[in-house]
């Protein structure tokens, strides 16, 4: 919670616009703005909120700079937030007779705490490791938990979700729309995560977050005043690079009868989602339309499971495969 | 922690990559592309005055038009590239004739919601605004007017009436726009995301004008793919909605939950093993393991579904 702030801010905003007017339609027209500065900020109370989703870091910058160019068959504006941040944003769309083309990247930062401390080292990726001389030392009844307390180290939680989108859209004819959308979103960073050898017996790490979520949309839509049809098909593509994370147990080295010297949990899938879609509408009298949408969806529910060491064969249970779902509706 | 990926970074030093590539590619496409000739206007027709007569008279509102997409007349869908003004507001002639008349002219202002409408979707009629008539807010009688401003926007996109999406839709929707400034919420007031984010309001197949998907569900895991599992033990309520536990407009619990845990899980558990006493307000004040923090999720941290072979219980 922030409870008081300071905030200096220099801020500098340009604004050049030349609007060359016929009566008719302008034969070309640029229109740009900038604002950029300084800030310096005093954050008391907890940083990590008052920076959540953004990135209000001390320094310059160049939070908002818009570009507009229209030529007599063509239009083209970028736009850029927070630029060089955390939390930036571009944006540039072209658009001209038949054409339509979007491209944008996005930030978006999830900033948790900045005063976490943690005793635990990442080896390699999803696999957590306390030293063995800690381990063994509280094992034996050497050291206390509270006693190894000052040699954790602090750190950030944080994440943040990277994302890239192209849309594009041809139009052959007056009524025909073909269109083609990718956005592809990486994930990367920690969260907290309560890792649990049993009940009443766990331990809060930062668990590893390194995913990818990949959707391509494509369509062709034909449209007048009367009607529409459209045909789709939509893919995502999820895939987490940390399937498995392996965490040591502090208190224990080795195994023992009743607690393991480590655990092992399943974390997020990766997972695979295709659907075809079809809708359409008719205009009817009296200001009604009809219109309807039917896709077919395929999530194929097929996963490894988590090999686990610690646990008990008499426990394990077999992997259900192959489970499919069909629905009927609009996806994406 | 010593490889926290990406956690200690507080600012970017350099544009990435991919964004320097998408300003190369854009700024080298824009000057290729801008050969093209605007097509020459058509013949005014009878009962029609163009474009030239109307802003003679209405100059703000014709500045409006020149600035908007509207007035692209290299595309052959605008009003531009018809009729200008008269494309949606009819031949001009007769109010030209008789001007203060009430009646010569369509009036977007005066005449039937329905009818305004009925215009814009004359162009305006695919993709998500195809679902426009029989939606929510057309059965209702909004029109496009009431959130859209073809001559006076204040939005950068859209031509909305607001300056943003979420200052438009909380005009009516003041209830959940309080809750987005809720301590858990969404990035929506950081403005990394906004209403027509998740909500079609031209109308969608799916419920609560969800923009993708036909289910909540369904939605949500366009963003989180992570919870679309597929899981070897499922927990019920995920399976059937995330709104079940989770707020998406914001809460004052953490994780937008509707409820803070324990007492969240007891709306259901509360059947053998879990006792309410052990959860109740008397255990509140005691340093359980079961109430502090994430209450039941310290342990049953995989809640969303769980790949291990014993995961039944959603705890590894």
């Amino acid at each position: 919670m922030r409870d008081s702030s300071k905030v200096f801010v220099m801020a500098v905003s340009l604004l050049a616009a030349s609007t060359v007017a016929g009566q008719e339609a302008p034969a070309s027209r640029f229109a740009g703005s900038a604002d950029f500065g300084a800030r310096l900020t005093d954050v008391s109370g907890d940083e990590a909120r008052y920076q959540r989703f953004r990135d209000m870091s001390d320094g310059a910058y160049l939070d908002r700079f818009r570009l507009q160019k229209a030529g007599a068959s063509w239009a083209f504006d970028l736009r850029a937030d927070h630029i060089a941040r955390e939390d930036q944003f571009l944006q540039g769309r072209y658009r001209r007779k038949n054409l339509k083309l979007v491209l944008e990247w996005d930030q978006v930062p999830l900033f948790i705490s900045r005063d976490t401390q943690t005793l635990y080292q990442a080896d390699s990726p999803g696999v957590l490791r306390i030293n063995d001389a800690i381990q063994q030392g509280i094992q034996s009844a050497q050291f206390t938990l509270a006693s190894v307390a000052d040699q954790a180290a602090f750190f950030e939680t944080r994440s943040r979700r990277d994302s890239g989108r192209l849309e594009l859209l041809y139009r052959p004819t007056r009524d025909l729309d073909m269109t083609l959308r990718v956005k592809t979103s990486k994930r990367e960073g920690t969260l907290p995560w309560g890792a649990s050898f049993g009940f009443n017996n766990d331990v809060e790490v930062a668990a590893p977050q390194d995913t990818r979520t990949t959707d391509v949309a494509a369509g062709i839509e034909w449209a007048n005043e009367r009607g529409m049809l459209r045909l789709g098909y939509g893919g995502s593509w999820f895939d987490n690079h940390v399937p498995t994370l392996v965490w040591d147990n502090p208190l224990r080295l080795s195994d023992s009868a009743t607690a393991p010297g480590q655990g092992r949990s399943a974390l997020w899938p990766s997972s695979t989602m295709h659907s075809v879609t079809t809708a359409g509408s008719i205009k009817l009298p009296a200001n009604s339309r009809f219109t309807g949408n039917v896709t077919v969806a395929r999530c194929p529910r097929t996963s490894r499971c988590c090999r686990s060491r610690s646990t008990p064969r008499s426990h394990r249970s077999p992997c259900r495969a192959r489970l499919r779902t069909l629905k009927c509706g609009r996806w994406p | 922690m010593g490889t926290n990926r990406g956690g200690s970074r507080r600012t970017s030093s350099v544009v990435s990559p991919a964004g320097l590539a998408f300003a190369l590619v854009v700024c080298g496409l824009a000057p290729a592309w801008a050969g093209q000739e605007t097509p020459a206007p058509a013949p005014t027709p009878e009962g029609y005055v163009g474009v030239n007569k109307c802003a003679s008279c209405h100059q703000a509102q014709a500045t409006g038009y020149r600035n908007s997409p509207h007035a692209w007349a290299f595309d052959e869908r605008t009003p531009a590239a018809a009729r200008g003004c008269e494309t949606c507001h009819g031949p001009g002639q007769a109010h030209v004739d008789d001007v203060g008349a009430k009646g010569r002219i369509k009036n977007f202002k005066v005449i039937a919601p329905r009818e305004v409408s009925e215009t814009c979707m004359k162009c305006h009629n695919r993709q998500e605004h195809a679902q426009w008539q029989g939606s929510m807010h057309d059965s209702r009688n909004i029109t496009c007017i009431q959130c859209h401003s073809v001559h006076t926007p204040k939005s950068e996109r859209s031509h909305l009436k607001l300056a943003s999406v979420t200052e438009t839709c909380a005009q009516c929707h003041r209830d959940k726009a309080a809750r987005l400034l809720r301590s858990a919420h969404m990035p929506v007031r950081e403005g990394k995301l906004e209403c027509a984010t998740c909500h079609s309001p031209h109308g969608s197949p799916n419920v609560r004008m969800l923009r993708t998907g036909n289910s909540v569900n369904e939605f949500c895991w366009s963003c989180h793919a992570d919870k679309r599992g597929p899981f070897l033990w499922d927990h019920p309520p995920v399976r059937e909605s995330c709104v079940t536990c989770h707020d998406p407009h914001g809460s004052s619990n953490e994780r937008m939950l509707v409820s803070r845990p324990p007492m969240l899980c007891q709306r259901c558990h509360i059947a053998t093993r879990h006792p309410a006493t052990r959860y109740d307000a008397a255990a509140v004040a005691a340093p359980s393991n079961r109430v502090i923090s994430r209450g039941c999720v310290n342990c049953h941290s995989n809640i969303h579904g769980s790949n291990h072979p014993s995961g039944a219980y959603f705890h590894r």
